[in-house]
């Protein structure tokens, strides 16, 4: 930390630390969801949140961006607390994310989709050069003027992520990015998250396609019963046999 | 120039030029009747704005309505000066913007949506009406302005202006161009509002609110921002009502009158401000001359052909009408309306 983290990015991205959770923790009704959760992820990290279902791996996104505030803990990001932050600030303070319900306008335009997405973060004039730009990234710069509904679930997905990319976020939450997609949609999505990430956006992402985690992702943090159970690289996390118990069973040894 | 057309702008310029000329080829009864019609067409802009547009659904309009009518009657009746007519008109709308925002604030970002929205300003509505309905007697007045109970408010004035031996007041001619050239302005500038970051803020509100926000969208900010220029817009239309016929009464704020507007604008299809004005003015027509010819099933025939338009096209009479012309003049140009797509589909479909 020796260099001020606004001089040099790439320098400084081993250790600059984006978000950081410290004791986070939240009840609904009797049901703890998430219990004392702490992690910390660095700039520039592509990091993978596994675990089975009902591990509380979409409620930490969801106390990240602030749909949910927390029984307890704090939310830290770039070194500032956002506890008490309401959720559109957050999005405009750089967290972009994409939910597991794909959340695009479907009776508006691709087009128009990503003018939505993208017309607080840029000047009026350059607004079309922008959605073109963005449309383009994600590989569906031919579907701007279809209606939203009408397209496919890939092509719904890619254009979600166009739309979460508007706002230059740098700090990228991909909640299932490739669910539902066939194997060559896939390999495009996780094209796009590696060259996003190549690009100096840190990225956490909730998969269950091990496939998919194993391609793309560094670091992997396991969630079990609303608490982290274990972090690690993706190869110690498969070779850790307790992890392997109670989530990745099967999974490892079919892929494998 | 014929590139850029399409059947809705056609036929609001058709429309619009009509209207400039109608005093020229109309008696001076039908200019005083179109006055009418036209000045209704605020309130169901007005809901176009916070219901088509913006997603709210409002039963409380014509609350704002009565305020704007109300208001004007109090502050122009209390002091005998035409100049003060110009006050009354701003400060009629100012109150109701502000009644509008206070109450549009509580509800947003109390969290309060959708159905709940509804219940909330209908019940608003009926307690104004039942409020002032019962304020006949000496007692309830506002300076020397008696409230009237359900006899409402006589004699109210007409906007006028005085300056020297300079004097216009507004009724007849006079009050049909002001209406419609205030009418062609805000009409213009929300066409505008509407492709600009501002109409495309209020659609994402519309489409989806847990979405927007993720994505940096005020919620609670735009919701109340135009749920109270909705509240003005209705107010304005309230005080050219009264102007026009020098009386309002509660009943303009009763069940029917709260209910009218949302049908009207829902029939017509209600995210096409071209759509909810036309049809509110054909509405207005049909309705007196079938009461005038068709006596007391006037109302009968109406609600049917409201119910069969909501039933056959759930999008909206108008809205239907526009796509089909487009379909038959404009074919080959309908993908070039801005270049884009972007205000063929989020003006609703046509």
């Amino acid at each position: 930390m020796e260099l001020q983290p606004t001089q040099n990015k790439q320098v400084t991205s081993n250790h600059e630390k984006i978000l950081e959770l410290k004791n986070l923790t939240i009840d609904f009704g009797g049901l703890r969801a998430v219990n004392n959760v702490n992690l910390t992820v660095n700039r520039g990290e592509l990091r993978g949140l596994i675990g089975p279902n009902g591990a509380g791996k979409s409620t930490i996104f969801k106390l990240i961006m602030g749909i949910h505030s927390p029984t307890a803990g704090q939310v830290i990001l770039k070194e500032n607390d956002i506890t008490k932050t309401s959720t559109w600030q957050r999005a405009r303070l750089g967290i972009g994310i994409k939910m597991q319900i794909p959340g695009v306008f479907g009776e508006l335009t691709g087009y128009e989709n990503i003018r939505i997405a993208a017309q607080n973060y840029v000047v009026p004039n350059e607004i079309d050069e922008e959605i073109n730009r963005l449309a383009k990234l994600v590989g569906i710069e031919h579907l701007l003027e279809h209606e939203v509904n009408n397209l496919s679930h890939g092509q719904q997905q890619w254009l979600e992520i166009a739309m979460t990319l508007s706002s230059k976020p740098e700090l990228l939450l991909l909640d299932e990015p490739v669910a539902g997609m066939g194997p060559e949609e896939t390999a495009f999505t996780a094209e796009i998250v590696q060259r996003l990430n190549k690009n100096g956006v840190s990225i956490i992402f909730i998969d269950h396609d091990m496939e998919f985690v194993r391609k793309i992702s560094e670091r992997v943090t396991v969630l079990h019963q609303g608490a982290t159970f274990a972090e690690g690289s993706i190869a110690e996390i498969e070779s850790n046999q307790e992890v392997i118990e109670i989530y990745l069973g099967s999974d490892v040894y079919e892929g494998a | 120039m014929l590139k850029n057309m399409n059947a809705e702008k056609s036929i609001m310029m058709l429309l619009c030029i009509t209207l400039l000329i109608f005093p020229l080829i109309g008696s001076a009864y039908d200019v005083l009747n179109m006055s009418y019609f036209l000045s209704t067409v605020f309130l169901s802009i007005s809901l176009w704005l916070i219901w088509g547009l913006t997603g709210i659904f409002s039963f409380g309009q014509t609350a704002f309505f009565g305020v704007g009518g109300y208001a004007y009657a109090m502050i122009s009746m209390n002091f005998d000066n035409p100049n003060m007519t110009i006050l009354a008109l701003i400060l009629a709308m100012v109150i109701a913007w502000g009644l509008a925002f206070l109450l549009g604030y509580f509800m947003f970002y109390g969290g309060v949506n959708d159905v709940f929205v509804g219940l909330i300003t209908l019940c608003v509505t009926l307690v104004m009406a039942t409020f002032l309905a019962q304020s006949a007697g000496s007692q309830w007045k506002i300076g020397d302005v008696l409230l009237g109970g359900d006899n409402g408010i006589n004699n109210i004035p007409p906007i006028a202006f005085k300056l020297g031996s300079i004097e216009l007041s507004l009724y007849g001619n006079s009050l049909y161009y002001f209406i419609i050239i205030t009418m062609i302005i805000i009409y213009l500038l929300f066409k505008k509002m509407q492709i600009g970051k501002l109409g495309y803020s209020f659609i994402a509100v519309r489409e989806n609110r847990e979405r927007s926000q993720l994505l940096g969208y005020n919620i609670p900010f735009l919701q109340t921002l135009a749920f109270s220029f909705g509240g003005m817009l209705a107010a304005f239309s309230g005080v050219l009502y009264v102007t026009w016929g020098g009386y309002i009464a509660p009943s303009a704020m009763d069940i029917s009158a709260a209910a009218l507007p949302v049908v009207l604008v829902a029939a017509a299809g209600r995210k096409n401000i071209s759509a909810v004005m036309i049809f509110t003015v054909l509405y207005y027509f049909l309705s007196q001359k079938l009461s005038v010819s068709g006596s007391e099933y006037a109302l009968v025939i109406l609600g049917v052909i409201l119910i069969l338009v909501i039933l056959v096209v759930p999008q909206g009479i108008v809205v239907t009408l526009f796509n089909f012309f487009d379909r038959i003049f404009f074919k080959k140009r309908r993908r070039n309306v801005n270049g884009t797509t972007t205000d063929s589909k989020q003006a609703g479909n046509f």
